[in-house]
């Protein structure tokens, strides 16, 4: 059903495109057209004047309400015509030609007689100016919509570091970009997507620094792309990823620019989505999971440790709950004795083997998780108080489930939270790896982790292995991966994503 | 055909990893006793001229494995016939491998498990391996051979209280004739066994020569082998090494420190199952690629998963018990594998080398 929509979609708008006449020599048959186009849209405005010297000076200017900026309109471009002497100003060319030279106040003006243009131009806010006798118009910009103010993204905070965040606009985004890196090399290339919204999107990259291989597959990525709509970057995220059924990404999404411009030096790529804050960078590497953008800002030392520590993070939050069910079924003898006993304390009277209370905790702290992820704050603290103070006390209180599983659990859930980016990753993990605890104790997870291993080396981003830079010990690719060397041993960004030669690249700079 | 390469370096890693295999844990040449570590070094000086074998062999023939080589060398009908001893040989190993790993776990660790679930595991893993082929291989290895090494280090660390030098006393007293005799056992199992990497490393990125992989590898084993060995007679003592299965496991285990690290053997059982995995991996992708050349197949990743659950079932009905798999590793291996490891490749030597001589073939095709 869905491909049989998606087809009827695409006769619609292709038909939209096609049938359309041309502009004739009259203002009003040209008005008549757009309005037949424009036909039930009552945001759809239309104003005719006229010059009050040149009576043959008669133009309309049509536009959509909101999307315009009506101020612009009035002062640029209906005052300049209405109340200007075009009869001294304008010799007898070319009326349009001279409007355009020396009447309309406008730093982005075209002449176009395809009206596929002006309609597509009109719905992005621009003015379309008709004028009597020709059968070409004028496309004026004059975008004008409202866009939420630059703000600090709330998702990605940092202590130390620019506060500002993408928005919704595409313009802005480019923007916000552009003034990171002050280089005519850093290009920005815009395309369409989605029949019926047709959402522009911008790849971004420095030419000489990314690889054309990866931005040669992202745009046969991008043109292969079919959806009726995009409303949000997280749709391209998911439609050009590799290994689409994997829970990991291979492309990755941030809201501040100072991210995408590190990346952008890197050799990665970017895409920009209208109407998104997030922006995809690619390729992505398993590494970048646990980076952090004040990794940068802050000492290197800092900076290691902090990325040490979610690693552990994470390492302990797909694999503490599977080692304690292994520990305590399989390998009572490696837990110290004391340790023993007061975990059997704990695990006597309560009526659920191990693995059903770790895996009962587990499915309760993801509900909590979700729960308070959308509860606006003041319910959010009700539901911390109802999981953490009653369900998780009172259960122990009544020996429903033992001590020890809800402090792992809790530690687990915790640490998950070092590395957010993770999403449904270390949860599957979790089920995976607590099943094979089950089944074979410690050797289970063994063989786990080999699996885990050859799933993440087989997964490459762009044609990069994903893997990439982990489990080497060489010295150049260490740089920027598990620890943060400092800057003046890295005077450029590490370059795993691209295959250039960066030292060629520079010289040619200078 | 191979579009996948290996670095050089991932390609030492895997070797090491390779020989490690099941044997370190099996203990090297247990039959030696306290001289164990000298049969260990013995075995390796044996094992290299038939790595200058294995060697020259590849790098005679750049860029082809010995399934190709035994098609140029014996023509098309007798290499095919030759091809199916190298078919049938790993197959075996990668069984006994895995069969190792199931003994390993049923008697030592977990007796109530069924054998046959490891087993399955280690299976399902090296099919999924393999179908991701060499290259992720290569990769793998670089990852767990560090693993491997600092697990090694640091349980050494670990036995440092209950080292007891006077084990190692006296030094070779039922004479030469055990220490030969263990050394073979150790050439043939595991460092002849890297005959099966002569179809691995045509997949090899030849910016340095083949004899260099080779040996880096053959030098990094036996570093770590004589090493371990020595370990093992100084913790244990030669008698105890001769007796149990699984001397480094028992090792371990012995370990208690500070009444907190306790019973840790399952570190080296980590490493146990990583490098046995690697083994059976190797083993898988050199049998599956021998199918794949014997009938012409395009891709060998057709017939992995038949290959690796046929091996697996091998595995499962080959020994009747772990005194059956003892008897044949130390007593009728080192015989058996004979053929495939020595006879068969110096055959293939002389003849490509009479042929290159006399110009009926050209050295270093399709370089």
């Amino acid at each position: 059903m869905f491909f049989r929509k998606k087809d009827e979609k695409k006769t619609n708008s292709e038909s939209l495109l096609t049938d359309r006449s041309k502009l004739t020599n009259s203002v009003d048959a040209n008005i008549k057209l757009f309005k037949d186009i424009f036909i039930n849209d009552d945001t759809f405005v239309v104003r005719k004047f006229q010059n009050k010297y040149l009576k043959t000076a008669a133009c309309c200017v049509v536009y959509l309400d909101g999307m315009a900026d009506t101020e612009a309109i009035n002062e640029n471009i209906i005052q300049p015509i209405l109340g200007g002497n075009l009869k001294e100003e304008i010799s007898d060319g070319n009326l349009l030609e001279e409007l355009q030279y020396k009447v309309i106040a406008s730093s982005d003006v075209q002449e176009s007689a395809n009206i596929n243009d002006m309609v597509g131009s009109a719905i992005n806010g621009d003015t379309v100016l008709l004028v009597e006798g020709y059968t070409k118009a004028l496309i004026i910009s004059t975008k004008g919509w409202q866009t939420r103010p630059i703000d600090e993204p709330l998702a990605e905070r940092v202590v130390r570091g620019p506060r500002e965040g993408f928005v919704e606009s595409l313009i802005i985004n480019l923007s916000l970009i552009r003034r990171k890196i002050k280089n005519p090399n850093l290009k920005f290339q815009y395309k369409e997507l989605g029949l019926t919204t047709m959402t522009k999107i911008c790849v971004c990259y420095i030419e000489g620094l990314a690889s054309e291989k990866v931005l040669k597959e992202l745009v046969r990525r991008l043109d292969n792309i079919e959806i009726d709509g995009i409303l949000d970057s997280g749709y391209i995220q998911e439609l050009i990823k590799d290994a689409p059924s994997s829970p990991l990404e291979t492309v990755a999404s941030t809201e501040r620019p100072d991210n995408v411009a590190g990346k952008l030096l890197e050799g990665r790529i970017a895409v920009v989505v209208d109407g998104s804050p997030f922006v995809l960078t690619l390729p992505f590497l398993f590494v970048e999971y646990f980076h952090a953008d004040e990794d940068y800002y802050n000492d290197s030392l800092y900076a290691s440790v902090s990325r040490l520590f979610r690693m552990v993070g994470a390492f302990v939050s797909i694999l503490f709950p599977a080692i304690y069910v292994s520990l305590a079924t399989f390998h009572q003898e490696m837990i110290p004795t004391p340790l023993l006993l007061s975990i059997s304390a704990a695990r006597h009277g309560t009526p659920f083997p191990t693995i059903v209370e770790a895996v009962l905790m587990g499915f309760l702290f993801e509900i909590l998780r979700e729960t308070g992820t959308r509860m606006p704050a003041p319910i959010g603290q009700t539901v911390v108080i109802v999981g953490a103070l009653i369900l998780g006390g009172a259960a122990i209180e009544a020996r429903f489930i033992s001590a020890p599983v809800v402090i792992i659990s809790g530690l687990t859930g915790i640490t998950a939270l070092l590395t957010v980016k993770f999403k449904s990753f270390p949860i599957i993990l979790r089920l995976v790896f607590l099943f094979l605890a089950f089944l074979m104790g410690l050797y289970g997870i063994i063989f786990g982790l080999i699996g885990l291993v050859i799933y993440l080396m087989e997964i490459r981003s762009y044609g990069v292995p994903y893997m990439l830079g982990t489990g080497s010990f060489d010295e150049e690719d260490i740089n920027d991966t598990v620890i943060r060397v400092p800057w003046r041993q890295m005077p450029f960004h590490p370059r795993f994503a691209a295959v250039k030669n960066r030292d060629s690249h520079h010289r040619k700079q200078r | 055909m191979n579009k996948e390469m290996i670095t050089s370096k991932q390609g030492v890693y895997l070797l090491t990893l390779f020989m490690i295999g099941s044997n370190l844990f099996m203990g090297l040449a247990p039959s030696a006793k306290s001289d164990a570590w000298i049969a260990a070094l013995v075995g390796t000086l044996m094992a290299v001229p038939i790595i200058f074998i294995y060697s020259r062999l590849l790098s005679l023939f750049k860029g082809m494995d010995i399934f190709d080589i035994l098609n140029v060398v014996f023509g098309n009908v007798l290499g095919k016939i030759v091809a199916l001893a190298y078919i049938w040989y790993p197959l075996h190993l990668g069984a006994m491998v895995i069969r190792d790993l199931g003994e390993f776990l049923n008697t030592v660790a977990m007796p109530e498990t069924p054998m046959l679930l490891p087993m399955l595991f280690m299976g399902f893993l090296s099919i999924w391996a393999v179908m991701a082929g060499v290259e992720i291989l290569g990769r793998c290895s670089k990852i767990f051979f560090p693993i491997v090494v600092i697990i090694m280090f640091i349980t050494t660390l670990l036995v440092i209280p209950y080292l007891n030098f006077a084990n190692l006393k006296p030094v070779m007293y039922n004479g030469i004739g055990p220490v030969l005799n263990s050394a073979f056992d150790i050439f043939s199992f595991p460092l002849a066994e890297t005959v099966l990497f002569m179809a691995v490393f045509s997949a090899l990125k030849t910016d340095k020569s083949i004899y260099r992989v080779y040996y880096s590898g053959l030098l990094i084993f036996a570093a770590i082998g004589v090493l371990l060995t020595l370990r093992n007679i100084i913790v244990l003592g030669g008698d105890l090494i001769g007796g149990v299965n699984f001397p480094l496991y028992v090792e371990v285990s012995r370990i208690s420190i500070g009444e907190f690290i306790q019973r840790i053997e399952v570190s080296v059982a980590t490493t146990f199952v990583i490098t046995d995995f690697i083994k059976v991996s190797v083993c898988l992708y050199v049998t599956c690629i021998g199918i794949s050349k014997l009938f012409g197949l395009k891709s060998y990743r057709s017939i992995v998963v038949q290959t690796g659950l046929l091996m697996v079932l091998l595995a499962y009905i080959m020994y009747e018990n772990v005194m059956d798999m003892v008897y044949f590793a130390f007593e009728i291996y080192a015989y058996y594998a004979l053929p495939f490891q020595v006879i068969l490749p110096v055959i293939i030597l002389v003849i490509a080398e009479i042929r290159i001589r006399t110009g009926h073939l050209p050295a270093g095709k399709r370089v």
